[in-house]
């Protein structure tokens, strides 16, 4: 992930109109701190107004992910660790990106933080956009962004063996942790709107973060409760927001899909986007949509079943098969439920089986050419 | 070295017949005292876990653990070719790439004996944390068997609930919903026939039919079978073999998602 650990950019303030393009490249994914908080706003700016992705767009990778600048107050008093709150948003639409944000700051610096935090769906647009603002020009918040874009989730959703929406954000909270403690900061306690079941969601956080002393609290609507992920809420909204506000495609040199960006609020259920899909909808077979939609909702995919309005192929997907049956509920994984092993507790036994799968699998010109392992020699006749 | 002889060989037999829809390649894990497999269905919605102990060979020998990678129609196939009576013998050396298979009829008059290429699983060993069911049904797995195949019928997914009353299996479809209840009963005269159930509280779970049918195929390996469930959790579809091992399936719930 962090190809260059070296920040690209030193002493922004006197480059003030630094060329954002320039960043790109080394820094989507880096997730090594900003060195200050002009550089993080600078590339915040230029990640959610897309001026940054890549061109074409990402299918290959996962999208950026930006760590703040930690601000002095949390480095100069990292003994008491800090309280992070972790929330997404844009987990129903059926268009652009999901964000996940987490914004952490000292306890003892409770005071500065600003008031009247609160679920960012509850807060008016106006307020949410100032507490935004207070957050970004604070000088005590820190703050992570993660961007999965639509082709990512749609790509991950698609797969042979899908690697679900859940299972997606538990690891991007995962990484936007990770990004924080290996920053030098460290994380008191975690407070997390959960996703899925929050008993097993907490027991896999204090797994992988094991010896780190971290406390996680993950609740449902932790978002309304907790200042932290309210925040965090709140970067996440905005920032999704902006993105859509700004989405640049990236189909083509100048592509503008039918109605633009008459998409309404990207939620299926809504009139407008539905409209906005039909309208869409295999207007250059076979790509089916523009990589904003999310392939794998189940509006978009039985829009493309039936034939994509009027001229499209009918695409079919391996990976549908399995989960025609969504009556009845989501179907869960297994992987929330299961714990990998740790050589520690897999014993002498385990620990020889491990290693014994951890051989390297045998090269395929030993099958091809029909050699096999001798383990005794018999002598010719 | 590895070797194992079974004088039923048709419970290697009918395991194999009942994962092999499950699962395409797993490993056989053989230790001093124990032969076990674990593995995942490829949508990681199932797991099967087999364990069959030494003392249920008439003959055991593992020099050192070893890891036996197969593949399950393959050894299916292979499989195929041994009698329900035949006694079949396993043997594998510790750096081979080949797992013999003996199949010898009770007469000793045919002795056939196969070999099936192994190949390099990538698999993680997966612990499954312990957990204190709140309801735990032992039924026949006839019965069980009966239930899931009529439940197919009318739906895709079935609703275990188990409470005071008993067992109540609910599904519902385009054409119309059963409902299945099965109560305690202790005074059958076999323990096979008996249904036992131990509820400390409520529970209610949702599942994929498709993947029951699947356990289903297990049903041969013995005469009852247990199903353990809590809320939220994996339900543990249980058959034991006789008195030394077990084929046990988890099934991950459907749950209900609070969208946002």
């Amino acid at each position: 992930m962090a190809e260059d650990p070296q920040h690209p950019i030193e002493g922004t303030e006197t480059h003030p109109s630094i060329d954002p393009s320039v960043l790109l490249p080394f820094n989507t994914r880096s997730p090594a701190p900003q060195p200050d908080r002009s550089t993080t706003k600078l590339l915040l700016d230029s990640l959610l107004k897309n001026s940054l992705r890549p061109e074409p767009c990402d299918v290959f990778g996962s999208g950026p992910l930006l760590l703040s600048d930690i601000p002095a107050v949390i480095r100069n008093n990292n003994e008491r660790g800090v309280i992070l709150g972790i929330d997404e948003a844009g987990r129903g639409p059926v268009l652009g990106p999901m964000t996940y944000a987490a914004a952490f700051w000292n306890p003892d610096s409770a005071d500065s933080i600003p008031r009247g935090f609160n679920d960012s769906k509850q807060l008016t647009p106006e307020k949410r956009a100032s507490l935004f603002e207070q957050i970004l020009s604070s000088e005590t918040i820190g703050f992570v962004l993660r961007i999965l874009h639509a082709s990512e989730i749609s790509r991950n959703m698609l797969r042979r063996a899908p690697y679900n929406l859940n299972a997606m954000s538990h690891d991007a909270a995962i990484e936007m942790i990770w990004a924080v403690l290996n920053a030098g900061v460290r994380i008191d306690t975690c407070y997390i709107d959960t996703v899925g079941i929050a008993d097993s969601y907490t027991r896999m956080l204090e797994r992988v973060f094991e010896g780190k002393g971290i406390t996680f609290i993950v609740e449902k609507k932790a978002d309304a409760k907790y200042a932290p992920c309210s925040a965090a809420s709140v970067v996440a909204k905005e920032s999704r927001d902006t993105i859509i506000a700004n989405w640049k495609w990236t189909e083509a040199h100048n592509y503008e899909p039918k109605n633009s960006r008459e998409f309404g609020s990207g939620y299926p259920g809504d009139p407008k986007c539905k409209a906005w899909l039909d309208s869409n909808c295999n207007i250059d077979v076979p790509f089916g949509f523009p990589d904003f939609v999310r392939f794998s909702w189940a509006p978009a995919k039985n829009a493309l079943k039936d034939g994509g309005g009027e001229s499209g192929p009918v695409i079919r997907w391996d990976a549908d098969e399995d989960e025609e049956d969504e009556s009845g509920g989501k179907q869960s994984s297994m992987d929330s439920f299961v714990v990998s092993k740790t050589v520690e507790d897999m014993g002498r036994k385990g620990r020889i089986l491990e290693e014994l799968r951890r051989k390297k699998p045998r090269l395929d010109i030993f099958n091809e050419l029909g050699l096999s392992k001798v383990t005794k020699f018999v002598e010719a006749p | 070295m590895f070797e194992a002889r079974l004088t039923q060989g048709k419970v290697f037999k009918q395991l194999i017949e009942a994962l092999k829809d499950l699962v395409q390649e797993a490993n056989i894990d053989c230790s001093d005292d124990e032969m076990s497999i674990q593995a995942m269905d490829n949508s990681h919605v199932a797991l099967v876990a087999v364990s069959l102990r030494s003392g249920g060979f008439d003959h055991f020998r593992c020099d050192r653990p070893i890891s036996l990678g197969f593949n399950a129609t393959n050894m299916g196939k292979i499989l195929k070719c041994a009698g329900n009576d035949d006694i079949i013998t396993l043997k594998a050396e510790d750096d081979g790439d080949s797992l013999a298979l003996v199949f010898e009829s009770p007469g000793q008059d045919r002795i056939a004996d196969f070999e099936l290429k192994l190949m390099d699983i990538d698999s993680e060993q997966l612990g499954i944390p312990d957990t204190e069911y709140k309801c735990t049904i032992q039924m026949p797995s006839g019965e069980f068997q009966r239930i899931i195949r009529d439940m197919q019928v009318l739906g895709d997914t079935l609703t275990i609930s188990c409470t005071k009353e008993g067992v109540k299996f609910h599904v519902a479809g385009d054409l119309g919903a059963g409902n299945v209840l099965i109560r305690q009963n202790n005074t059958a005269e076999k323990d096979e026939d008996k249904v036992m159930i131990d509820m400390q509280e409520p529970v209610e779970l949702t599942f994929a039919l498709r993947y029951l049918n699947f356990f289903t195929k297990a049903t041969s390996l013995g005469p009852t079978v247990i199903l353990s469930m809590s809320p939220e959790v994996p339900v543990v579809v249980e058959y034991p073999i006789g008195e030394t091992g077990y084929i046990k399936y988890y099934l991950a719930p459907k749950i209900d998602e609070d969208e946002d």
